[in-house]
């Protein structure tokens, strides 16, 4: 008894840090997962917002141009889109650089007057950041606008 | 060491998260300003609030939010009104309306309920409200538009399809009813006139149109024109007269053609109505070209005196753009005359646009055209 009282505190703290290390050992994946996901989603939706925005203010552009005008609103939309989503930083894409395919933007003018609208949309493949989390393959918008002028 | 796990998995889940929500947020002010200006688009069109409240839901539901189609409460989340552009507030009570607001939500109360959280699950929070973080309001700026009328000689043919045509566009801008708007009227020959002051559409569009129904041209009732007699002779007395500046000695000479002081004249009417909110545009309608007629034979100075006409129109449409004012031109041209046609189209500015004819009874078409394309501008 006299000889193993002392030790004893020794053996429960050498014992505890073999437990927190496995313990940490057991947990830190999961913390990298956390930490992962979180860059990863809240890039992504960041992204995404962006290429939104892109398109809304893009489309906005169109429907204000004449549809009988030099220029198409359609082709107004699509320059607009590019031009915005091109500053944007999207992992340096360049949508005015025809070697950048990287860009898929779609603008259509559809119905009768005094309903035309112009259905713009862009579809972008999405890299992921870290490589460990699955993420969406594209990021993608979508905006409806009435032709201003019909 | 579970506690920290903890923590950081409940800070990872809200950063998850709080991206999710700002992204729908975001999402939801876009489809709302959509919708908005979908609805403005119509009502301008139309005059019709329920088609421009259809308008908007049916724009709000051509769009995903959270994967599934958008849908907006009709009464509740689509509401007109009048904005004010002074105090720049919304007033659902208005006397008037001139805009409308949108707002595109998922939460509990609303049309598609809230949404699913990601990861907050975890800690018991399944669903979370969204909507667009300020509500989506598109307003019309009220209008204040002066037609620049020739009157000169030439037109005395066509005066009644120009006639016809100024009562057109009047008609259709007080189809529109909106409160604000205001119309004048600038006539012109080589000098110009306040024809009719800038007066609001809705409440003296009588007294406007009345005044309207009396434009002529010019009055040649002076010697030696009488002794000539008709179609020489012209008599309107309410009209500006056709000779130069009235002068004794240039009286037997028309005053020639000057599109620079009709635009002079109503650029100064503009920017003297004290409203700095408004959509300012000026139409002008001619038939010739910039020209002085001189009583002597001295050509060149004539020849010096109608280019300096012309330079004076462009410097004129340049002092509009600087300050705003959108020029559309309106060119009638019966026996094509090239000089006219190109002074004409260079005068346009702003989101103005340029308009020929040969056919005079195109006129009011032309007009109540101009008048549908005048933007609307939206205020958010």
């Amino acid at each position: 008894m006299e000889t193993s009282l002392p030790t004893a505190p020794a053996a429960r703290a050498r014992s505890r840090r073999g437990a927190n290390t496995i313990e940490f050992a057991l947990l830190l994946p999961i913390f990298v997962a956390v930490i992962a996901f979180s860059f990863e989603y809240s890039y992504y939706f960041f992204m995404r917002a962006t290429a939104m925005d892109a398109v809304r203010q893009g489309c906005r552009t169109g429907a204000v141009v004449p549809p009988q005008g030099a220029r198409d609103p359609a082709d107004a939309a699509s320059d607009a889109i590019k031009n915005n989503m091109s500053g944007s930083g999207f992992f340096g894409i360049n949508c005015l650089t025809p070697s950048d395919d990287r860009c898929e933007v779609s603008v259509s003018q559809d119905g009768e007057v005094p309903s035309q609208t112009l259905t713009c949309s862009i579809a972008m493949s999405y890299p992921s950041m870290t490589g460990l989390i699955p993420v969406p393959p594209t990021v993608e918008a979508r905006s409806v606008q009435l032709l201003e002028i019909q | 060491m579970g506690l920290c796990s903890s923590g950081i998995l409940g800070l990872g889940a809200l950063a998850v998260d709080t991206g999710y929500l700002h992204l729908v947020e975001a999402q939801a002010q876009a489809i709302s300003d959509a919708a908005a200006h979908a609805a403005l688009v119509t009502l301008k069109l139309t005059g019709d609030v329920d088609d421009a409240r259809d308008t908007a839901q049916a724009f709000v539901k051509s769009h995903e939010l959270v994967g599934k189609q958008a849908d907006v409460d009709t009464e509740t989340d689509i509401v007109f009104g009048g904005w004010d552009f002074d105090l720049q507030e919304f007033d659902e009570s208005a006397s008037y309306i001139n805009s409308v607001q949108v707002t595109v939500r998922k939460t509990e109360e609303s049309v598609n309920g809230s949404f699913g959280t990601l990861m907050m699950g975890m800690f018991g929070t399944n669903h979370q409200n969204a909507q667009a973080t300020t509500p989506a309001i598109g307003a019309m700026r009220f209008r204040e538009i002066v037609i620049v009328q020739d009157v000169t000689g030439s037109f005395a043919q066509e005066i009644d399809d120009a006639r016809d045509a100024d009562l057109a566009f009047l008609d259709a801008i007080y189809a529109d009813d909106y409160p604000g708007d205001r119309i004048g009227m600038v006539t012109f020959v080589g000098s110009a006139v306040e024809y009719t002051q800038l007066d609001y559409v809705a409440t003296n569009y009588s007294s406007i149109r009345s005044d309207w129904e009396k434009i002529d041209w010019c009055d040649r009732s002076y010697y030696p024109y009488y002794y000539y007699g008709p179609p020489y002779y012209h008599s309107a007395p309410n009209m500006m007269p056709c000779n130069y500046q009235n002068s004794y000695y240039l009286w037997y000479y028309d005053s020639g053609t000057a599109q620079a002081t009709g635009l002079d004249e109503a650029i100064d009417m503009l920017l003297s109505s004290g409203d700095d909110y408004s959509t300012k545009v000026i139409i002008i309608i001619s038939d010739g070209q910039p020209e002085c007629v001189y009583r002597s034979s001295d050509y060149t100075a004539e020849q010096a005196c109608t280019a300096a006409r012309e330079q004076d129109a462009y410097d004129a449409a340049d002092w509009a753009e600087e300050n705003n004012i959108s020029i559309f031109s309106v060119s009638f041209n019966d026996t094509y005359n090239a000089t006219q046609s190109a002074v004409m189209e260079s005068l346009v500015r702003g989101y103005g646009d340029f308009y020929e004819t040969p056919d005079p009874s195109e006129l009011p078409d032309i007009l109540e055209d101009i008048a549908e394309k005048i933007p609307i501008a939206l205020v958010q």
